[in-house]
């Protein structure tokens, strides 16, 4: 994955390639007894979360997530370019917190109990994050469902103008 | 973007870009606004105590249902002062489109300039050039005395005739939902482009 904003940079995921991320989401949540663990893109799409703590606004924490690691990968470069962190981690009196890179293109967060051990969760989340870096791999002749299905033509942008005109309460 | 093909959701992401108190953040805050809670997120700020910009502000709109598909559109500002020059590049990583809010003030215009250069500068940097990329030019603050000419702001940061220029008022909310509507029709025409020739 590229880092910039075109069709052949951008996130696309087989349906194939959401239920396996889906079920390493699952196992690290129930492994790690976690409250919480979201998967985003580097650039800050949700794409799904898991745990006990409901209510959370999925899109917002995604932003800020990948935004954290961005910075964090940033602060690397200029401290030691030859360096390279892949998680960062925060303690707190009662949770820890973990954000670690996905492979290239996703980024996890991983939020558990003070209780579980730190090197438990660190160990399923490394394992976690390659699993993900390699469902995410492109891999020629991975079997993608037809892109201009998916995307309507015509007047489709006209009718993405007129439901932001929708939204819109004066 | 990010396409979840089960969910049949198309997410693009759109930055509102521009020198330092222009009006990047007041873009968000009408938007968030002007829509009901149940079709958008929570305003999220990092600001510094001076309540300036530190990393970026966000907000997710969600569009409903278009042709069987769901598109959200994640709205992001930088930071304009010039010492944040590594966030802003951070933020525009993987944009899909682009507003940029250029300030009317007449002693503005050289900040105009020089942010300008910069977003095209790290567009650049990501392989994106600025021509042909889903970009809108909005010149806010109109009801400025004095305010500059469009003519003399196209000059002052050398656009070309072709692109557009949305005049605002963004604190009462002129002209910010057409800036919005315009640039998500680019993205969407420009994604579907590059869809169908990928398809080819």
């Amino acid at each position: 994955m590229g880092e910039h904003g075109d069709v052949s940079s951008g996130l696309v995921l087989s349906p194939l390639q959401e239920k396996a991320l889906e079920a390493v989401l699952i196992q690290l949540a129930a492994k790690s007894s976690a409250g919480l663990v979201l998967l985003a893109t580097r650039t800050g799409h949700f794409i799904s979360m898991r745990g006990s703590q409901k209510h959370v606004d999925g899109a917002s924490l995604a932003s800020l997530v990948a935004a954290d690691l961005a910075a964090s990968t940033q602060i690397t470069a200029l401290v030691d370019a030859s360096e390279v962190h892949t998680m960062i981690l925060r303690e707190g009196e009662r949770t820890t917190m973990l954000i670690a890179e996905g492979g290239p293109a996703l980024v996890l967060l991983v939020v558990a109990s003070r209780d579980v051990p730190l090197g438990w969760i660190r160990m399923l989340v490394q394992g976690a994050s390659q699993r993900m870096a390699e469902i995410t791999k492109p891999a020629p002749g991975r079997p993608m469902p037809a892109m201009a299905a998916v995307m309507p033509g015509g007047e489709f942008a006209d009718l993405v103008g007129q439901a932001i005109d929708d939204l819109w309460n004066d | 973007m990010y396409i979840n093909y089960t969910r049949r959701e198309i997410t693009v992401k759109v930055v509102y870009y521009g020198p330092a108190l222009g009006g990047k953040t007041t873009n968000l805050i009408q938007i968030h606004d002007h829509v009901a809670d149940s079709q958008r997120s929570e305003l999220i700020s990092l600001k510094t105590a001076e309540d300036r910009t530190l990393f970026f502000d966000f907000l997710e709109l969600q569009l409903g249902k278009i042709g069987g598909l769901a598109p959200r559109a994640q709205l992001y500002t930088v930071p304009g002062q010039a010492r944040y020059e590594a966030s802003r590049r951070l933020v525009l990583r993987g944009a899909d489109g682009v507003v940029f809010v250029g300030d009317s003030h007449p002693e503005r215009q050289q900040d105009n300039l020089e942010s300008w250069r910069d977003m095209t500068r790290h567009l650049a940097s990501y392989g994106i050039e600025a021509q042909g990329f889903p970009i809108i030019v909005q010149l806010n603050k109109r009801d400025l005395p004095g305010a500059v000419t469009l003519e003399h702001f196209r000059q002052a940061i050398g656009l070309n005739g072709e692109l557009p220029i949305f005049e605002a008022v963004a604190l009462d909310g002129r002209g910010v939902r057409e800036s919005l509507r315009a640039v998500m029709e680019r993205v969407v025409v420009r994604l579907r482009r590059e869809i169908s020739a990928s398809a080819a």
